[in-house]
């Protein structure tokens, strides 16, 4: 049963202020929700309501002071989304080269110039987005939250931003290379059950390029409304 | 200048052993003899900043009024980090100390 009264309404309050992270806010509404019930210290009055929550202080200025650690939280989820997406991008790869080394599938001579810049061009793409990855989760994984807000953390935030988008880049050169080239081998071959495995693994490429670009979004949104609520 | 000192307080205050936020700022009140009014609200965030920053763990458990509580412990780094606290603001009392001690006993001449 949802109760009404100063209480309610300031975590009512609250919760909206901190709906740039909604996890967040759900932790941070139960533990003030105890906080706020002990300190009326078991007087339900509205008026003992209305000191605990006076006491407590503005709503806003309380999310302000979450979102530091909350942006970090949410870099650090994408750092581990761009691990995890060129883990499973690679996976697949190597898992198609050796399906079709299983299956004997060789590309007719004509293609062979496609093929060899392609994989190229795939190689230093891949490569390319592993290098970035693995600077950006040590950059990530090596800052902390600030006590209060300044320029500098502001820049480290856009700072993780890019190296999450450029390691992402990388990736998806690399995913649409390996989709062309193997688009190129299923039109070369006669059809059979055996092309739906390398259909599959590009599948599981695209979905890892696009949850980490997805996350990168999210991401991008959540620091535009939490740097736009600390200017408020 | 309190604020400057928070992760140094909320650390303290959870030297005996885990407690929830509440019992935190009763404890930081009782220990400085009420010296130490904050708003309330500004202790949660400096506990889970801990937490994000590896000083502080935490769980949820429950109140005996049925409520969930979260209850936070000083981990092995927030230990350190507390011990670290401690020698510099023993090194800044004791250079403070020494500066007031030195200037309670000169002389002052006065100008002719």
């Amino acid at each position: 049963m949802r109760q009404s009264g100063p209480i309610a309404e300031y975590l009512d309050a609250l919760a909206r202020e901190l709906e740039f992270d909604i996890a967040l806010s759900r932790r941070v509404c139960a533990e003030i929700a105890d906080h706020l019930w002990q300190a009326t210290d078991g007087c339900l009055s509205i008026e003992s309501q209305q000191q605990a929550v006076a006491n407590f202080g503005d709503p806003r200025d309380l999310a302000r002071q979450y979102m530091m650690a909350s942006l970090l939280t949410q870099v650090r989820r994408v750092g581990l989304a761009m691990i995890g997406a060129s883990i499973a991008i690679y996976v697949a790869m190597k898992g198609r080269a050796v399906w079709y080394a299983l299956m004997q599938w060789e590309l007719s001579a004509e293609w062979e110039a496609v093929r060899a810049t392609g994989l190229a061009i795939d190689r230093y793409g891949f490569l390319a987005a592993i290098s970035i990855a693995v600077i950006g989760w040590v950059y990530i994984s090596t800052r902390r939250a600030p006590i209060r807000l300044h320029v500098t953390y502001n820049k480290e935030v856009n700072r993780c931003i890019v190296l999450c988008g450029a390691a992402a880049g990388g990736l998806i050169v690399s995913v649409t290379v390996e989709t062309v080239l193997t688009g190129i081998r299923l039109f070369d071959m006669e059809w059979c059950a055996a092309a739906l495995v390398p259909i599959l693994s590009l599948v599981i490429e695209m979905a890892a390029a696009a949850m980490l670009v997805l996350r990168i979004r999210a991401m991008i949104r959540r620091t535009a409304v939490a740097f736009s609520l600390l200017e408020t | 200048m309190l604020k400057g000192h928070l992760d140094m307080i909320v650390l303290a205050a959870l030297r005996k052993g885990p407690a929830h936020g509440y019992a935190i700022i009763q404890e930081i009140q009782r220990r400085s003899a009420g010296a130490f009014e904050l708003p309330e609200g500004t202790v949660y965030p400096v506990l889970h900043r801990l937490e994000k920053n590896g000083l502080l763990s935490s769980r949820w458990t429950i109140a005996e009024s049925g409520r969930k509580r979260r209850t936070y412990t000083l981990t092995r780094q927030g230990r350190q980090a507390l011990a670290n606290h401690r020698a510099v603001w023993q090194r800044f009392v004791d250079a403070i100390s020494s500066l007031f001690g030195e200037a309670s006993g000169a002389t002052v001449r006065p100008h002719r």
